[in-house]
């Protein structure tokens, strides 16, 4: 094996390179190459050693473990850590721990195999890897389903059922954690062993775990594929960072998401039609989101443009009335409604033709919220129903709630106060079921608005004092002093001195609330997060301090407005009264016969 | 305490400033929080191995959280290794709010003890709930249920608001049977940690420390980069950048380690490793390899 010691510049430069080359030829052959095999897996043990090495046997394998396991660079990583003995020392036991190489020697000896002359010994060594973890994945299938059976048998719950598995032992649940690691562990090896193959398995990975809502194990995924940084093609860096700006989307981080895609239109290659699309597409779908839309329409535009060059028809249909209906939403939502329209309809056409209920269900529930646009309430809710019946055909359980709170605001729109009711509530129940708390703050918030105009005022402060609650849950304190501002002016309309100090008290709450956001948004920028630059509501682009602060003046002059007296004070009576009485002394003159004079003419 | 810390206490030499202002964090009220930070390979966790034991002279209670090896380092396992090390008995909120938010079907429950007359939950709802015991669960790095969309940012903010409610409650009990000392909490490798678990720990432990949520813990940080701090920050947090060992440190180290030292191979040991100890530590190693009757008894 080519050692990166003394050939490439820089490496020799690095102190603890030099120290690592060292070792190694003081270990000597086969030992330092142990050591270097090593460093390909994350951690290692005895199994892991005798995958790399197939020479060794176990008790070979045991005892080069345990010399491993005396050097500095070497961490050992017990298997029960909480169980460990306070004062006796835990020495490495081979049959139960593992051992991991300090993670900037590791990173040294990776990037050592990284290099072209040692590539054939790298590729080989993951292969057996990959060998290694498909072998286990089989073996823990296959043992997990015996235990199944015979849990089945005994008549006791699966150990598939969460469940169990949480209430079962300690060996359970490390094996559960194990599962997880094994699969992005196999995903890092494939990649080595064949970069196709191996990307293909962290795209499968990803997406599950971003379907999953695993951000932070999605992150993780990233960091692994990364440390092939130096050898992945073209192809494969575009496809990362594709990935990378959908993560900060998921994250709601706008401006980072744009900026990488943006590098991914630099870096994908001009064969990559179906990347450079989707690109155009969530470019398109940032700057819809943060209201842009004379940006937003110019991104679809481009993607559209780019369709025909596409070569698999089904992906090509299914990007067209995707680009359509985002069309039709961007010049619905920018007061182009007749062109909103046609985009709009073409798009369901489109998704009629290739039976895509998904986009058939997103389709209609957005020409419903046109139509409702044009004050044609009736359209509105029967496309919004249509929405409805494909979205019970896909058995779809959560996005009936987004529909059923837009038929809502539809009756509110007509001023069926029962209907929108009902229509909330059961927008309500979805989400209360989904545990989607600010989407159930907002319905609260809807639902208010109804209680309100039927004069049901006790359930109508019950209600956004309920949305107030659930945003503050969540620490989103913007949106909850809007509600609390509502509810203030919900009493403000309450003639009477106990509405005036109820309206005074959630006026003064909700100046609280901003000021709280305020000061988290400051507190986020000290240490360094960003966050208020970054981070855009789900409400389009989250108030900035100086829209907070704008607010707070606002609701300052309702309070103001509200606490207006139309009563002079005492001395301003007695002065106007006076004055009165001198005018009155000044012209009775002029009228004789009124006061009694006599006249002057 | 593993075998591989052991040895890296018997072998610890110099950071007598830093050992210092961690005895003045354990004596005094003005700082909350020890942020040790230096190059990789600089000696963080070799510090961070000399405080504990520190503590451990000193009988205070300590939480160790570090980066498990391999695999994730998320907010997660830093709130599993805690609640390992303190005893699931006190996070019985949290783990319920971890099977809620896990477990298909699972519905959140409560043990209410009452006493007399009390007003329970004054704005709770509750919603298809039942009273009942909590599934102790120990993994919490289950993928969240397939029943329910709760969004990521959702969760963490409310199983954070949990964890450090929960650990006030475990450090109030822990703390009052040792004389009401500050617990410490040990967090090591936060450069292996994600991106958003190192923000989401630093935002909520400055937190918890500037508004008191969290009442007599003190936190010891090892991390590659000291992150940002304002002035109020400042005034909580000691900094301990930690420097390249110099030649009579290294020599000290070679001493423990070597039976005879010659200044050559002190020179030697000095121009190539630049004083970082992880790599003062790996020459040793492979001189020993070569030379195994040099190593001291």
């Amino acid at each position: 094996m080519n050692t990166a010691g003394s050939t490439v510049e820089g490496i020799a430069a690095n102190p603890l390179g030099t120290s690592i080359d060292m070792l190694c030829e003081s270990m000597g052959t086969p030992r330092g190459v142990w050591l270097r095999l090593c460093a390909i897996p994350h951690g290692f043990n005895i199994s892991i050693l005798m995958a790399l090495a197939p020479e060794l046997g176990v008790d070979r394998a045991e005892e080069e473990c345990l010399a491993l396991s005396k050097l500095s660079i070497i961490k050992t990583i017990p298997k029960n850590p909480v169980f460990l003995p306070e004062k006796t020392p835990h020495v490495f036991d081979p049959q139960e721990d593992s051992l991991v190489i300090h993670s900037d020697a590791r990173r040294y000896l990776f990037n050592d195999w990284l290099r072209k002359p040692n590539l054939g010994q790298f590729e080989l060594a993951s292969a057996r890897m990959v060998d290694y973890y498909d072998e286990r994945i089989s073996y823990e299938s296959r043992v997990s389903s015996a235990e199944n059976e015979d849990l089945r048998i005994a008549g006791k719950r699966s150990l598939r059922d969460p469940v169990s598995r949480r209430t079962g032992t300690k060996e359970i649940e490390h094996e559960s954690l194990w599962d997880q690691r094994i699969k992005a562990e196999l995903m890092f090896h494939q990649l080595g062993a064949d970069q196709g193959k191996g990307f293909v398995k962290f795209e499968k990975l990803f997406g599950q775990r971003r379907r999953e809502h695993r951000l932070n194990d999605c992150e993780h995924l990233l960091k692994l594929v990364h440390e092939y940084d130096s050898l992945l093609t073209a192809d494969c860096r575009s496809r990362l960072l594709y990935h990378e700006a959908k993560l900060a989307l998921d994250r709601r981080q706008l401006i980072s998401a744009k900026s990488i895609f943006h590098r991914v239109l630099q870096a994908v290659p001009s064969h990559s039609i179906d990347l450079q699309v989707k690109t155009w597409i969530h470019l398109g779908r940032i700057e819809a989101e943060k209201q842009n839309w004379v940006e937003a329409i110019v991104y679809y535009d481009n993607a559209l443009s780019m369709i025909d060059w596409m070569d698999n028809p089904g992906l090509r249909r299914s990007f067209t009335y995707d680009i359509f209906r985002d069309l039709g939403v961007a010049y619905r939502d920018s007061g182009n409604l007749e062109q909103a329209e046609q985009f709009l309809q073409k798009s369901i056409n489109y998704a009629e033709e290739v039976r895509s209920l998904e986009s058939l269900a997103i389709g209609y529930n957005s020409l419903g919220t046109l139509y409702r646009k044009l004050g044609d309430s009736e359209r509105a809710v029967s496309k919004y129903e249509k929405s409805l019946s494909v979205l019970n055909q896909l058995n779809d359980e959560f996005r009936p709630a987004q529909v059923y709170n837009n038929i809502g605001l539809t009756y509110l729109d007509q001023r069926l106060w029962n209907r929108s009711v009902s229509s909330f509530q059961k927008s309500l129940e979805i989400k209360r079921q989904a545990g989607d708390t600010i989407g159930q703050a907002k319905t609260l918030n809807n639902l208010m608005q109804a209680y309100s105009n039927l004069g049901k005022k006790q359930e109508a402060i019950e209600t956004a004092e309920h949305a107030a609650k659930l945003f503050e849950e969540v620490e989103d304190y913007y949106d909850a002093a809007l509600v609390v501002r509502n509810l203030a002016r919900l009493y403000r309309r309450t003639k009477g001195r106990i509405g005036r100090v109820a309206a005074n008290r959630y006026y003064e709450e909700a100046l609280k609330l901003i000021k709280r956001s305020v000061e988290d948004r400051q507190f986020e920028r000290s240490i360094g997060l960003m966050l208020e630059k970054q981070f855009v509501g789900r409400k389009g682009v989250l108030p900035q301090e100086s829209r907070l602060l704008s607010e707070v003046q606002s609701i300052r002059e309702e309070i103001n407005s509200l606490n207006r007296r139309f009563w002079l004070p005492w001395w301003m009576w007695i002065s106007i009264i006076a004055l009165l009485l001198i005018v009155i002394w000044f012209f009775a003159p002029l009228v004789p016969r009124i006061f009694g004079h006599p006249s002057p003419f | 305490m593993t075998l591989e810390e052991q040895i890296r206490l018997k072998n610890f030499v110099d950071r007598d400033y830093e050992v210092k202002g961690f005895s003045n964090l354990l004596d005094k009220g003005d700082h909350h929080i020890m942020i040790v930070c230096g190059a990789d390979g600089i000696g963080k966790t070799s510090l961070l191995t000399r405080l504990v034991d520190e503590c451990g002279r000193r009988s205070r209670r300590l939480v160790k959280v570090r980066y498990p090896g391999f695999g994730e380092f998320d907010y997660l396992m830093v709130m599993r290794q805690v609640i390992d090390a303190l005893g699931e008995n006190y996070f019985r909120p949290l783990l319920d709010l971890i099977n809620y938010f896990t477990v298909p079907d699972y519905k959140p429950k409560i043990i209410l003890e009452l006493n007399g007359s009390i007003e329970v939950a004054k704005s709770a709802k509750f919603v298809n709930s039942t009273v009942g015991d909590i599934i102790g669960i120990k993994n919490v790095q289950l993928p969240p249920r397939s029943d329910m969309r709760v969004p990521e940012e959702e969760r963490v903010i409310r199983l954070s608001k949990q964890f450090f409610s929960d650990l006030n409650a475990a450090v109030a009990a822990l703390t009052a049977d040792m004389g009401n000392n500050p617990m410490i909490i040990f967090v090591d490798d936060m450069e292996k940690m994600t991106e958003s678990t190192r923000a989401w720990l630093w935002a909520s432990v400055l937190r918890s420390v500037l508004d008191s949520t969290l009442k007599n813990v003190k936190f010891v940080l090892g991390i590659h980069d000291a992150p940002a701090c304002d002035q109020f920050m400042e005034a909580i947090t000691q900094v301990a950048r930690l420097q390249p060992l110099e030649e009579g440190h290294i020599t000290e180290y070679l001493n423990k380690r070597l039976k005879e030292v010659d200044q050559s191979l002190i020179d030697k040991v000095v121009a190539v490793s630049k004083g970082l100890p992880m790599t003062v530590a790996t020459m040793v190693d492979s001189y020993l390899l070569k030379y195994p009757d040099r190593r001291a008894s």
